[in-house]
């Protein structure tokens, strides 16, 4: 009888252990800028959106053939102000080809984002109405993609790319493909 | 506790009940409304997906209700999705593979989503087994 009531106040300590320990294990395992997306490690899917300069499109083929990275970005997010100077730096100083994919955005407010900050994309497309970006399963901007030669995603980033994520995440995947 | 007391707060808690299904009954219709299907079917099946899937960014509204941008454009896909004449079974592993199971305000049942049907059923029998030992060797 002092064994089962014993045991009686053991339990819930012991679920509220257990629940504890879950709890820590995921927190201290997740990285918050790092995301596993559904589609890593398929092709991304296929878009065609209107290309924010010139008169064609820019479509998901144009993003094979080698590693690419595929940012997602407004020129009303402020996030993607503060991550700005990082996608200048990545095309001027490590010379990685980066796509922009303008997201729900006017583009005449795109371009003249472009021209007082800089544009470090090789080709940019106009998903005004959205539909693209929920293709990819985006949550907000800024987003990045790195894509494989074969047009894979090898990683997904949900936020501000800064030096710190670059120099530890994203550069060594990079330089792994390359 | 005064059983008049008691008779307001239940009344209190179904008007309060009422008023708040009344709101998102009518921000559902709001939202199929900005489309034009081709049957009354596809838009009931819209009102019934953007009801019982989660909106991304603010996480206690359902994509019905919300008026994040995301959210219209999710709304969009649907829309998108049923004139492309998928079904809603494949509406949803679209929404899950991109935003995963918690997209999904009424999770499917499904080896991901066991633990978390089962669980309360297992804790219910637990706790029942417990009572049951204690009560009987008393």
């Amino acid at each position: 009888m002092t064994t089962i009531r014993n045991i009686k106040y053991i339990i819930p300590f012991t679920i509220l252990f257990i629940l504890l320990a879950l709890l820590w294990a995921e927190l201290s395992s997740t990285r918050s800028y790092a995301f596993s997306s559904g589609l890593s490690g398929e092709t991304i899917p296929k878009f065609s959106l209107p290309s924010l300069y010139g008169s064609g499109n820019v479509t998901n083929k144009d993003l094979g053939g080698r590693v690419v990275i595929l940012n997602f970005w407004a020129s009303w997010c402020s996030a993607c102000r503060s991550e700005h100077s990082m996608l200048m730096k990545i095309k001027n100083k490590y010379h990685i080809p980066i796509y922009g994919i303008v997201f729900k955005d006017d583009p005449s407010d795109a371009k003249s984002y472009l021209s007082e900050r800089g544009n470090p994309y090789v080709a940019i497309g106009s998903d005004e109405d959205g539909i693209t970006g929920v293709d990819f399963g985006i949550y907000a901007t800024p987003e990045t993609y790195v894509l494989s030669p074969e047009g894979k995603i090898i990683y997904k980033q949900i936020g501000v790319i800064d030096q710190e994520t670059w120099d530890n995440e994203i550069y060594p995947i990079i330089k792994r493909y390359q | 506790m005064n059983k008049n007391v008691l008779i307001k707060i239940i009344t209190v808690i179904l008007l309060l009940f009422i008023y708040t299904n009344a709101g998102a009954a009518k921000s559902v219709n709001a939202a199929a409304s900005a489309y034009t299907f081709s049957s009354t079917y596809d838009a009931r099946r819209f009102t019934t997906l953007t009801n019982e899937t989660r909106c991304i960014v603010c996480q206690f509204q359902n994509l019905a209700e919300s008026n994040a941008p995301i959210a219209v454009s999710m709304r969009d896909k649907i829309f998108q999705l049923i004139n492309e004449k998928k079904s809603d079974d494949e509406i949803k592993t679209f929404l899950v593979k991109r935003y995963g199971e918690v997209i999904l305000l009424k999770p499917r049942f499904n080896p991901m989503t066991y633990l978390l049907w089962l669980f309360p059923l297992g804790a219910l029998l637990s706790f029942a087994f417990i009572l049951r030992k204690v009560y009987v060797i008393k």
